[in-house]
């Protein structure tokens, strides 16, 4: 995972893509106890973002280094890397106010709690549910960032609805 | 709820909080290992015509 990192921090170097951060699983994994994922997501954002939003750029940069295209996701020193542009106002502001957090000495941004937890609200699949209820019982999300979050990009209404389906006891 | 579903329930939580306390590189670590047991179990399936 280091050199993985090490990779994705090129990228920026070489201004091939703007700021990016780990969301997903694996961002979640960072607060959380450690979850089964496949891949890495990297949200990313550009510059100066073209009239066509392509990741054409990032893959040629990435096969020039020897990485492998694997579906949808490239693999790079062993992890398939998925990479995302964070094109929602919620995305963007979640790269833009991710961590910096040291791994085995390689800087890396990961996304903050509230914002994963907003981004996994905003998405909806089943897992995405379970992940929020980890969340939430886990202590570490701060009420009135979240709240905050929340309101800014329209999901109170989808959090009071979590709320009454999976947080409140019978 | 009897009294050992709700132990056992609580010994879990405890065990998903010190997993939380792990370093991330750690962390990482035991999702590669659960993402490669993951596969390994996925190949036995289909090579046994699972699916």
């Amino acid at each position: 995972m280091k050199e993985t990192l090490q990779e994705i921090n090129a990228l920026r170097e070489a201004s091939v893509i703007g700021q990016s951060a780990i969301g997903g699983a694996m961002g979640a994994t960072f607060y959380l106890e450690p979850i089964s994922t496949y891949d890495l997501d990297i949200f990313v954002l550009f510059e100066s973002p073209p009239l066509i939003l392509t990741l054409t750029p990032i893959y040629d940069f990435l096969r020039a280094r020897g990485h492998e295209a694997e579906g949808d996701a490239i693999s790079v020193c062993g992890w398939p890397v998925q990479f995302l542009p964070a094109e929602s106002p919620l995305l963007k502001e979640a790269v833009e106010q991710a961590v910096t957090v040291d791994f085995e000495g390689v800087p890396t941004r990961v996304m903050t709690a509230e914002h994963l937890t907003a981004i996994a609200l905003q998405t909806g699949r089943a897992k995405d549910f379970a992940r929020l209820v980890a969340f939430v019982e886990s202590g570490v999300l701060a009420p009135a960032k979240l709240t905050d979050i929340l309101a800014r990009h329209h999901l109170a209404d989808a959090w009071s609805r979590f709320e009454a389906k999976y947080l409140t006891n019978p | 709820m009897t009294a050992l579903t709700q132990q056992l329930l609580e010994q879990k939580r405890q065990r998903r909080q010190t997993l939380a306390q792990l370093s991330f590189p750690e962390k990482v670590r035991i999702v590669e290992k659960l993402r490669d047991a993951s596969k390994r179990m996925a190949q036995a399936g289909r090579r046994q015509g699972l699916r």
